[in-house]
């Protein structure tokens, strides 16, 4: 159980990939931190030079405040699921959960007591003598986490483990992961670019663009208060509305968008906050700045508007910017996924807005092609830089 | 998403697997077809007929063998096993097959070892001039024999070490490498490297990564590689002939030279022994292949 940590790390491959560009982070003691963003943005390098398989061209790597940066792999004590998970296919179930154990040197008895431990512990007794070949995938999956745990590691690394199983047995094992982990209390760097399954296991979350890391958080924070546009339309669905401040009074900041419309949304905790270069302080939102406002869709609250005042300015909606004003919109698509009820809307100028209510919530009687108006509490909208 | 599930049969050309699926009702329903296809019946021909000159001289050959009088009769005027015997019994014949068995023997394993250190080390490290020494190794299957013949015996005959058993061990060995040197690359390149990352993830220094997960998975062509080049070196005659200076004989060389001076049918004898031999080898070489992993 140790502390990682990356300090100013970058890693460019030959031909040029620049896969890790001066990322720094530390993942706490006992901590499960996900780095999370989309295929190629540098996620599995640097959980691979956290294992030793890459090194870095700059930077330092530690591990329980050891300097690990130049020790090979086999002497760095991470227990790491590989992608392809890389059960060996020659060997059976118990061989490959003994495999670290023997390495190390623990006798024939003691190991086998500790692999059926760990097999017990992932459900699998009585599949001792199988081949991995003979197991389904949720089953190869556990054994790849004994086989990684067997050998008491000090920190957990796992590559996407899930990426290739159906979406029923992910559930599962996504809960049975986090059991097992907070039940050996490991410290576990996990690599997704799912953002659900982020949001669901992870204690912080580390969302990674172009090999930097944009945003350190935790799940509620990247999704409440997102550093940037980026993470914003990363981490959950948003509706971003580009603008130019207007007024600044404390964190409200009133915004006219590329449209025309006024809109009043507040400077959230992580405005600016991002460990990315090229998030500016939020101190330096002042009028005339380009902005963009993020609007989750469960914030998003419609009301009836009279269609027939299209023409000049729209009922309801005062583009001087006095008061709260709102967004002209018509109803494009009514669906029902699941317990939500989502409306796809469209602006005047052809943006699409999306809005969700949980399904019993009051809704507005209001057919596809209806008129209406999109409010919502500026303390539920961000602003962000562009 | 979409294309999972059962796919429509239509084969499109470059995507192996729609071309199996187009196949495969095909095979399950040859009754829909009225006539039999032109293309097929000429394949079919072709075998038989292919078959027939295999089958045939073979045959001939072993009947000759039986043939119980002192020149090759066909066909055979009685049946004797005498010529087995003559042959099992005959100095100069055992010492013929003790010899091909020394040098196949030997310079198969010669020839893989040479083609495991090669493959593995292309394969496994960034070696410069890395594609440059793969086709070194591959050379002896594009030199014409007799070429690669005078060239070891030159060289033998240079470093003053010529007409040795050892000579012809090594000449085979380095001319039958590019076999297993395929086969065994060809193994390597199907070893996911995250299989050996996770040895090494697990406390496996490389040398243990390379005993306990490279070699057990290639072993199956490791053994296929044994196999290939010990048949190569039992068949071959040109370089075996050049480079044993008269004074290694080994049994192709020993039925050749047999044949200039006489007609006995004990060299058939001898070609039914040694195409038996074979053949048992290719057997076993193919259950081993199919048998080596469980
Ligand atoms: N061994 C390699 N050689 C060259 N480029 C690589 C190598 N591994 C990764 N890259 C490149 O580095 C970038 C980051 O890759 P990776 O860390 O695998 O991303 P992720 O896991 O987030 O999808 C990609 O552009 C990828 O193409
Ligand atoms: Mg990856």
């Amino acid at each position: 159980m140790s502390q990682v940590d990356l300090v100013e790390v970058t890693k460019t491959f030959p031909g040029g990939v620049k896969a890790v560009d001066g990322v720094s982070l530390t993942v706490r003691q006992g901590e499960f931190l996900t780095l999370l963003g989309p295929s190629g943005c540098g996620k599995t390098t640097s959980l691979r030079m956290i294992a030793g398989f890459e090194q870095p061209d700059a930077g330092r790597v530690l591990i329980g405040g050891r300097d690990v940066t130049r020790v090979p792999p086999y002497e760095r004590d991470t227990g790491m699921v590989f992608q392809s998970l890389a059960l060996f296919p020659h060997m059976s179930v118990l061989d490959n959960v003994l495999y670290g154990l023997r390495m190390r040197g623990v006798s024939r008895t003691e190991a086998e007591r500790r692999a059926r431990e760990m097999l017990a512990l992932v459900q699998l007794s009585g599949y001792e003598h199988r081949r991995p070949h003979q197991l389904s995938g949720g089953q190869r999956q556990r054994v790849a986490f004994a086989r990684a745990l067997a050998v008491n590691p000090s920190i957990f690394l796992l590559d996407e483990p899930f990426a290739a199983l159906d979406a029923k047995i992910r559930d599962e094992l996504q809960v049975e992961l986090r059991r097992l982990q907070q039940r050996v209390g490991i410290t576990t760097v996990f690599v997704t670019h799912n953002q659900r399954e982020a949001m669901t296991l992870s204690d912080r979350i580390a969302v990674m663009r172009d090999g930097r890391i944009e945003q350190i958080g935790s799940p509620q924070e990247i999704y409440e208060d997102p550093a940037t546009v980026f993470v914003a339309g990363f981490v959950g669905m948003t509706n971003l509305f580009r603008g130019h401040v207007v007024e600044r009074a404390g964190r409200r900041v009133r915004v006219k968008t590329e449209e025309g419309f006024v809109v009043e949304a507040e400077l959230g905790a992580g405005t600016g906050n991002g460990a990315s270069k090229d998030s500016a302080a939020a101190g330096d939102v002042a009028p005339g700045k380009p902005v963009t406002v993020s609007v989750r869709p469960e914030s998003v609250r419609l009301e009836p508007r009279d269609q027939d005042a299209r023409g000049g300015s729209p009922a309801g909606v005062d583009p001087s910017g006095g008061g709260q004003g709102g967004i002209p919109v018509t109803v494009d698509l009514i669906r029902f996924v699941g317990e939500l009820i989502e409306y796809h809307l469209y602006t005047p100028g052809g943006q699409e807005i999306i809005g969700t209510y949980q399904r019993g919530q009051r809704t507005l009687s209001m057919g596809q092609g209806g008129a209406a108006i999109v409010r919502f509490d500026p303390k539920e909208a961000r602003v962000l830089w562009r | 998403m979409a294309n999972a599930g059962p796919r429509p049969a239509p084969s499109r050309p470059g995507n192996g697997e729609d071309m199996g699926a187009g196949i495969g009702p095909v095979l399950e329903r040859p009754s829909r077809r009225r006539w039999p296809d032109p293309s097929l019946a000429l394949v079919g021909t072709t075998f038989w007929v292919v078959l027939a000159f295999i089958v045939v001289p073979l045959g001939v050959l072993a009947a000759v063998s039986v043939h119980p009088g002192r020149f090759m009769t066909f066909p055979p005027q009685g049946f004797s096993l005498r010529w087995y015997q003559t042959l099992l019994t005959s100095s100069q014949w055992l010492e013929a097959i003790r010899n091909s068995l020394v040098v196949a023997l030997g310079s198969a394993v010669l020839a893989t070892s040479i083609a495991l250190v090669l493959a593995l080390v292309l394969d496994r490290y960034p070696v410069r001039f890395g594609e440059y020494m793969r086709r070194l190794g591959m050379m002896p299957l594009f030199l014409p024999p007799v070429i690669m013949g005078v060239a070891f015996v030159a060289f033998f005959y240079e470093i003053g070490f010529s007409g040795r058993i050892e000579n012809l061990i090594i000449a085979h060995g380095i001319f039958n490498a590019p076999f297993p040197l395929l086969l065994i690359s060809s193994g390597l390149s199907k070893v996911n490297r995250e299989l050996e990352e996770s040895a090494m993830n697990l406390g496996a220094r490389p040398a243990t990564v390379l005993r306990t997960v490279t070699l057990p998975l290639i072993r199956a062509d490791v053994f296929a590689g044994v196999l290939f080049a010990f048949l190569l070196s039992l068949n071959e005659y040109i370089v075996a002939f050049l480079v044993s200076g008269f004074t290694v004989v080994t049994l192709p060389i020993e039925i050749f030279s047999s044949l200039r001076y006489s007609f006995s049918p004990v060299i058939a004898a001898a070609s039914v022994l040694f195409i038996a031999g074979t053949g048992f080898l290719v057997w076993l070489a193919d259950r081993l292949a199919g048998g080596l992993w469980d």
